[in-house]
């Protein structure tokens, strides 16, 4: 019984072998057929081999010959150099014949600047027009981000040994020579320099005026905006073309996002308060986690500076989590500056903040009010910047100071010192890249005084304060903020991830990656106890036209476990998200 | 009287007595003293350019009876110089050994042995005047040379014969005054146990740098006379362009030499060759010399491959004591084409088509004189030396008819040749359908809408062909009237031929005035993009060739239209249809010249485009794009925008001005959503902001701009840096497509739906206020003020 049952499962395997080797045909038209490959044709393809009953009659029918021909060029472009054909009367049969793959590229007149080894996914590709267009942007691409304004590429497949060779004019290494700008009637121009990621005089890089426009755009205050480049010897003269609309905007939105499902919010924003593009936003939130009025603003007035600001600002919110709820009321005002150097853009703010602060539910202080400090500085690689979609490489970090006094309002001093840094490494410098290896480091530390020497007064430090650990932010292996320990959250934390992604090897651009997250925490100030907290697993991210879906599934393991621990599932968490990347 | 016979007698006697003495004594000093007596002539009698000089010369006889001599002659290294005309020729060895019989019925003058061997290397340099001296020598006809040639050596069975012969002849280099050497290779040899006395054997090849050529074989004198071939030869000759093997086959008798031969003859590529096999038959009598042959040719280029049964006829008139005579020499072929051209399967229907029986063949036939007296003669007045006909019979029937001649004479004057040829050709398609049906079978693409015309095509060539300096001239005149119902073709073409004198090229100009074009174009999508009609030329296929071709064809072309808009292009989208009147010059592969469309209107989804002019130059740029200028009228939303066009198609420079005055941003708002940038919300004014940054930056070609402006823009990316954009457009009915790139390259990409006129669901990918990456999707209601 047990032999009859193989000898049928090797009878279906062969058939399915013998099926699966056996030329499969394509009706391409009534008249036309693929005895070998396959070609798809778009409706207007179509009509050029086929013809159409849509038209008139000269082209209810398209002659063999024609058909012929377009279906030579139409395979031709499909990387199929060589087809065949046979007619019989006013029947066509196709043969593909073997498809051209792509045996070396090579790259003349760029002198080592372009390594063609470091372009993947051309030698072994079809030779196809489309590889053809993505050398081509490769080059113009590399060569603009490399000083090279107006670079003159060509490039050319050949059939008979096929090469792919890319030649090169690069014409002289270019400066920026100047800035002019056009569409910017009513602003104050040199307030603009805190927009821009260059300075006259740096060798040109396309993407840092790509920077500039859409560090722009994001502010609102124009609607459109690109750099233009006139090559002029070793100088690159841009223009900034732009467009201003109407500086407010009203906006009402329902909807749902990552973080929150559902919500609805009116926004008022001004983007041109006065002719330096200053700003002012108001927005009313409502989510079931967040209630809350903001109003903030950026205001370039101070007098010794162009690109620093004063920000007044204010908040109303009641926030729920799953382990607190409290009532926050927040004004306060930062100094804060944009500015760029050594390729790096920083954010800096600074400034206080009067905090109210009512906790419903959860361990925290029921009633309190109190003066605050509050700073950051962030920084962020212009690779990064440029990145930031793909997530190819680059670097960023910040840091982020909140701090109470007591006496001002609050019964503690508090200090809470967060820092966070990334860095993405695109290993051996392809392009696309083939493997993206991925670090982060985040470092928090709280710093309370205890008001009452001997107790644990946890309660009196603001929830916002206190250290909550899980989630696809930080330790993949748990849920979200559900190391917490015993709801009062720590006071130290050191955390360290590792994603390794692999990148254009699987249809649709999805990219398969492995991840580790490591971390310690600490209930008191600056000590970080037992245990290590780890995670491990695996996971994908696909760069859908609408954002970054991320899915990942992660096992949690304490290590060096305590009778703290007990209340932690160490299990396998499945994490999908929206919009949020490593 | 008698005394003085007597004296007169006397003295005779005396003076033949010195003579004779004389004689004697110098014959017998020369036998002698050869050298003594070769230099004092070489001396006194000779040229004094011409040295001969010998290593060792013997001569000896011996007498068997008085009336019975032998003879012996030898040498060695003899060596022939002269400096005008240049002559190095050595002989290695020179034997003869022969007898002479004055007084004998049997053959006097024997040859014992006759051995001649010469030096490698020797040579003769032949000058331009000595080959062009004429013989002074009285003339005769080619009849007189052969015969008297023939005769003598048939008569010289009677009183000489061979025993040994061996002639050597080893690479003697003959000095052509066109630079050329041949070098010739030759043996004639009788060998002594060969009973025949008048059979020797024959070797002789000529070298040179385009040539070889071979002949070996047998020359029988005892032959001459009878039935049977006197000479019997193989003769193989290969140039690079041709080749000939075969035997010849000569007799002599009754003083009229016939030679026959049925060589192999291939002519053009080796490996491809055309192969003619003639059967040829050389007759010279008294009266004229004929030359009559059967052809077969094979590998013929082109649809006839074959002829068989040509026959044609060379009679050259001959009178004694005259090399030639007054009377023109004629040449008569008649050539019998299969119609090969048409397929067997083809016959059938296209006799269906026409309704008639088609040819199986076509009779050719070339008539041609030469008057060869003149043709040799060194009168330098104008004369005609040669007349030619080539005259196809003539065919008509419904699907075609054809009536072919041509002509031409060939005059000399002062060494120079001048071909006067006339064309009288007339070709008449009466049935497009059916050579379209025709060429169809063939493979060859007659494209839709093209292949449903019906209607004639046709060619004249009823002029001479004029001969110039340097090439020949002639003109073709093609009219074309082919029409559809909805369709018209009206043409009419001149084409003037130059073939250059050295049938190295020929230069084609062609000049075609359209007098009416209407076609109707392919109901395509505009929005779907155009298909590709040719393989990406940036791919090449074969290495591009640095040798030029033996035979180059230059085509100059210019294409215009009759009267503007003659040209009428009908699809659904424009209306009435699409004029354009047009001005193409064409050399090689560089154009000049116009291409105008005049006013028409685009109805396409829902907008409608008054397109007010589009002037595009055919002279490429240096970025081998067109320039072009334009003018677009867009009546929305209360205003007429207009769009202006210049730079060049594949980056036009955009020029927008409206009525009422609005700003750029705002006609690109109207363009796009009918709403002047203010009244729109976020995402739109983005969208318009990024259709104007890659307008501005030429990132949209003239075709992304007119489907931007015919259809609603739903979003639109644009990234500078790779300069790509993404954009969906609404083709109604809930339908959307892509125009541009890649989506990944766009660096911010909203996916958005518009629900009402200021209603929005968007999906967006942007960082959020703790700088965390959030995705969101929300609808949206905005105003801008």
């Amino acid at each position: 019984m047990r032999k009859s049952g193989e000898s049928a499962v090797l009878l279906i395997f062969g058939a399915f072998v013998l099926a699966s080797c056996a030329h499969k045909t394509q009706k391409i038209c009534d008249n036309i057929v693929m005895r070998e490959g396959s070609l798809s044709l778009s409706s207007n393809e179509k009509v050029l081999v086929c013809g159409s009953d849509k038209g008139r009659a000269g082209w209810n029918e398209i002659p063999i010959p024609q058909a012929q021909h377009q279906l030579s060029v139409y395979l031709n472009n499909e990387g199929y150099l060589s087809p065949r054909f046979e007619r019989e009367q006013n029947q066509l049969q196709v043969w593909s014949g073997p498809r051209s793959e792509i045996s070396a590229l090579e790259v003349t007149g760029v002198d080592g600047l372009l390594d063609p080894n470091k372009k993947r996914k051309i030698v072994g590709e079809p030779l196809v027009p489309a590889r053809l267009d993505e050398v081509q942007q490769w080059a113009e691409t590399e060569l603009r981000n490399n000083g090279y304004a107006c670079p003159q590429v060509t490039v050319q497949g050949q059939a008979w040994d096929n090469k792919l060779i890319a030649k090169i004019e690069k014409g002289q290494e270019q400066t920026i020579g100047g800035i002019s700008r056009l569409g910017l009637d009513g602003i104050d121009q040199s307030y603009l320099s805190r927009y821009e990621a260059f300075e006259i005089g740096d060798v040109y890089d396309v993407r840092k005026t790509q920077l500039t426009v859409s560090r722009m755009l994001a502010d609102g205050f124009i609607q459109s905006a690109n750099f233009v480049a006139a090559c002029r010897g070793n100088k690159a003269d841009l223009t900034l073309r732009s467009s201003i609309g109407p500086p407010k905007v009203f906006r009402f939105e329902v909807g749902a996002s990552t973080e929150e499902f559902p919500f609805a919010s009116v926004t008022f924003r001004n983007a041109r308060v006065d002719d330096r593009a200053s700003s002012f936003t108001a927005t009313l939130y409502a989510s079931p986690r967040t209630q809350s009025i903001t109003g903030s603003s950026q205001l370039y007035w101070l007098p010794w500076t162009k690109k620093a600001f004063f920000g007044p600002r204010a908040r109303l919110a009641r926030v729920s989590e799953k382990t607190f709820e409290y009532l926050e009321a927040k004004a306060g005002a930062d100094i804060g500056r944009l500015w760029d150097i050594w390729d790096v853009r920083f954010i800096g703010r600074v400034g206080p903040t009067m905090n109210y602060t009512e906790t419903k539910v959860g361990i925290g202080p029921e009633n309190i009010s109190y003066l605050s400090w509050e700073g950051s500085l962030e920084a962020m690689s212009h690779t990064y910047e440029s990145n930031l979609r793909n997530q190819y490489e680059g670097w960023a970090g910040s840091f982020r100071y909140r701090g109470q006094k007591k006496g001002l309002g609050s019964e503690i001093d508090v200090n809470r010192y967060d820092a966070t840094y990334k860095n993405l490494w695109n290993i051996a410098s392809y392009s696309p890249p083939l493997l993206v290896l991925g670090f982060r480091l985040e470092l928090n530390a709280v710093d309370a005084d205890q008001a009452y020497p001997g107790q644990d007064n946890r309660e009196l430090v603001p929830i916002d304060y206190r250290v909550f650990y899980g989630g696809a932010e930080n330790l993949r292996g748990f849920s979200r903020k559900s190391i917490t320990n015993g709801n009062v959250g720590f006071l130290s934390a050191a955390y360290a991830g590792f994603e390794l992604r692999l990148i254009e090897q699987i249809p649709y651009n999805i990219q398969p990656l492995l991840l580790v997250d490591l971390a310690r925490l600490g209930t008191e100030s600056m000590t970080l106890d037992d245990p290590l907290f780890t995670s491990m697993g695996a996971g994908v991210r696909w760069a859908s036209p609408f954002g970054t879906l991320r899915g990942s599934a992660a096992r949690g393991k304490i290590y060096q476990e305590n009778v703290n621990t007990a209340g932690y599932a160490q299990e396998l968490v499945y994490f999908v998200s929206f919009g949020q990347e490593f | 009287m008698v005394k003085f016979l007597k004296t007169l007698s006397l003295v005779l006697a005396s003076l033949i007595l010195v003579i004779s003495l004389f004689t004697v004594g110098v014959t017998y000093w020369v036998l002698n003293n050869p050298q003594s007596a070769w230099n004092f002539a070489s001396r006194y009698l000779l040229p004094n350019d011409l040295k001969i000089t010998w290593e060792a010369m013997d001569f000896d006889w011996q007498k068997k009876s008085w009336t019975e001599w032998d003879f012996e002659w030898s040498t060695k290294n003899l060596v022939v110089l002269k400096t005008e005309p240049q002559v190095d020729v050595g002989v290695v060895k020179a034997e003869a050994k022969f007898g002479l019989n004055f007084w004998s019925d049997k053959p006097t003058f024997q040859f014992d042995r006759f051995i001649l061997k010469t030096r490698e290397k020797s040579f003769y340099q032949v000058s331009e005047k000595i080959s062009g001296t004429k013989n002074s020598s009285p003339e005769q006809s080619i009849y007189q040379t052969a015969n008297n040639a023939l005769g003598y050596l048939s008569q010289s069975n009677q009183f000489l014969i061979f025993n040994t012969v061996d002639l050597q002849i080893a690479n003697f280099q003959l000095r052509l005054p066109s630079q050329q050497t041949w070098v010739v290779t030759g043996t004639v040899l009788k060998n002594p146990s060969v009973a025949n006395n008048q059979a020797m054997q024959i070797y002789l090849s000529v070298a040179s740098k385009d040539l070889t050529a071979e002949a070996k074989g047998e020359l029988n004198g005892a032959l001459l006379g009878s039935e049977q071939s006197f000479l019997r030869m193989e003769v193989s000759v290969k140039a690079a362009a041709w080749s000939f093997q075969g035997a010849l086959l000569g007799t002599y008798k009754d003083e009229t030499l016939q030679v026959h031969s049925q060589p192999k003859i291939e002519l053009g590529d080796p490996k491809k060759p055309l192969v003619i096999h003639p059967k040829l038959q050389l007759t010279v009598s008294e009266k004229a010399l004929d030359i009559k042959s059967q052809v077969a040719v094979t590998g013929l280029p082109g649809p006839i491959v074959n002829l068989q049964k040509v026959e044609a006829a060379l009679r050259v008139p001959l009178k004694n004591d005259s090399l030639w005579v007054e009377e023109p020499a004629t040449l008569q072929m008649d050539i019998p084409v299969d119609l090969f051209l048409i397929d067997k399967n083809m016959r059938a229907p296209l006799e269906i088509a026409c309704r008639c029986k088609l040819p199986e063949e076509f009779h050719a036939t070339i008539s041609a004189k030469a008057w060869l007296k003149k043709y040799f003669s060194e009168n330098k007045s104008r004369e005609k030396v040669a007349e030619a006909n080539l005259n196809f019979k003539s065919v008509e029937n419904k699907l075609f008819s054809a009536d072919l001649a041509a002509d031409i004479d060939v005059f000399r004057e002062n060494n120079s040749w001048q071909f006067d040829p006339r064309l009288d050709a007339d070709i008449t398609i009466h049935s497009f359908q059916g050579i379209r049906r025709y060429l169809d079978a063939k493979g060859v693409i007659i494209p839709a809408p093209l292949d449903i015309l019906e209607g004639t095509i046709n060619l004249t060539a009823k002029s001479p062909v004029a001969q110039k300096e340097n090439y020949l001239h002639t003109a073709l005149q093609v009219a074309v009237n082919l029409k559809s119902p909805t369709q018209v073709v009206g043409a009419d073409a001149t084409i003037n031929l130059q073939l250059a004198n050295t049938f190295k090229s020929l230069d084609v100009d062609l000049d075609v005035m359209i007098r009416t074009l209407k076609l109707d174009l392919p109901p395509l999508d505009p929005v779907l993009g155009i298909p590709a009609l040719s393989s990406d030329s940036r791919i090449l296929r074969v290495a591009p060739e640095t040798a030029k071709p033996n035979f180059q064809v230059r085509v100059v072309s210019r294409l215009r239209t009759e009267k503007a808009g003659a040209i009428q292009l009908s699809s659904k989208f424009a209306k009435p249809y699409i004029p354009l009147s047009v001005l193409v010059n064409s050399k090689g592969t560089e154009s000049t010249g116009f291409v105008h469309f005049e006013p028409f209107t685009v109805n396409y989804l829902r907008r409608k485009i008054f397109v007010e002019k589009i002037n595009i130059s055919l002279a490429k740029n240096e970025e081998e794009d067109l320039p072009i200028d334009g003018r677009f009228r867009i009546e929305q939303g209360g205003y007429k925008i207009f769009i202006g066009l210049s730079g060049t198609v594949q980056s036009p420079t955009v020029l927008f001005t409206s009525e009422p005055v609005l700003s750029k941003n705002d006609i690109i708002s109207v363009l796009i959503y009918g709403r002047v940038a203010s009244q729109l919300v976020a995402n739109e004014a983005e969208t318009a902001g990024n259709v104007n940054a890659a307008v501005t930056d030429r990132a949209v070609g003239l075709f992304g701009l007119w489907a931007f402006a015919s259809t609603p823009i739903q979003s639109f990316s644009y990234n500078a840096t790779t300069k790509v954009y993404t954009a969906t457009v609404d083709l109604g009915n809930g339908v959307t497509a892509g125009v541009g790139t890649n989506w990944e390259q766009a660096t911010n990409f909203e996916l958005r739906k518009r629900v009402s006129t200021r209603w929005m669901l968007t999906a967006t990918w942007a960082p959020n206020q703790n700088n965390r990456q959030e995705g969101r999707l929300v609808l949206q209601w905005e105003k801008r003020f």
